[in-house]
């Protein structure tokens, strides 16, 4: 089972969570990435994410595809957030279900790393005195 | 005469001053090509044009591949969401 999707709204994990939960499963990871108060020596207020939608949406699924072959996971559902994501508030949320705990562990660290790598998403950072496009170069 | 929809993200997005554009070109010619003709119209790109990225069709491209009339050519930053 695969769900990809972005969404402006806070996630709500714990309804995400429930969807779909297999009985034979006996691992689900959950990784959650967050928005800091800090970044590069500077206090962050927010971020806003800009996404090339459709395009995102394909190569995470792309992404889901590849961790399910090489874990054989029985479920993965990726949610990002865009727009303007608050201190604390989780950015993006991945999930990874498997029968053991060593495949859900290692398909999650490559879904997140590969997002990281691939899709494309945007985040600007907002601090007290600017804003500043991150990955950029000058 | 072919059209192609060019659509630019991010800073590359703050530099152009628009998100999305129709640009006629008189006959195909690669992706290579049509990114030098776009810095042309926006020079202030050329120090972005070493990293950036591009997509055809939302997909990553070879950048040897020839444009066709209605294709959508996305350039962006390197990304940075999660």
């Amino acid at each position: 089972m695969k769900k990809i999707f972005t969404q402006r709204e806070p996630i709500e994990i714990g309804l995400i969570l429930a969807e779909n939960s297999m009985p034979h499963d006996g691992s689900d990871v959950v990784f959650i990435g967050k928005v800091r108060n800090n970044s590069r020596s500077k206090e962050v207020l927010f971020i806003d994410y800009e996404i090339y939608d459709s395009m995102a949406i394909k190569e995470m699924s792309k992404i889901a595809d590849e961790a399910i072959e090489k874990w054989n996971l029985s479920r993965v559902i990726i949610i990002h957030r865009y727009g303007r994501v608050n201190i604390g508030e989780a950015s993006i949320v991945i999930i990874t279900s498997s029968p053991h705990r060593e495949e859900s562990y290692s398909g999650s660290r490559y879904i997140i790393d590969e997002i990281k790598k691939r899709v494309p998403i945007w985040k600007k950072e907002y601090y007290t005195d600017g804003s500043e496009w991150i990955g950029d170069r000058n | 005469m072919i059209t192609v929809r060019l659509k630019v993200f991010a800073s590359l997005r703050d530099i152009c001053e628009f998100s999305e554009r129709e640009i006629q070109l008189s006959d195909s010619m690669s992706v290579n090509k049509f990114l030098s003709y776009i810095v042309e119209q926006f020079p202030a790109l050329k120090a972005k044009e070493e990293y950036l990225l591009v997509a055809l069709n939302e997909e990553y491209c070879d950048r040897n591949s020839l444009l066709k009339d209605g294709d959508v050519v996305a350039i962006f930053p390197p990304v940075s969401g999660g």
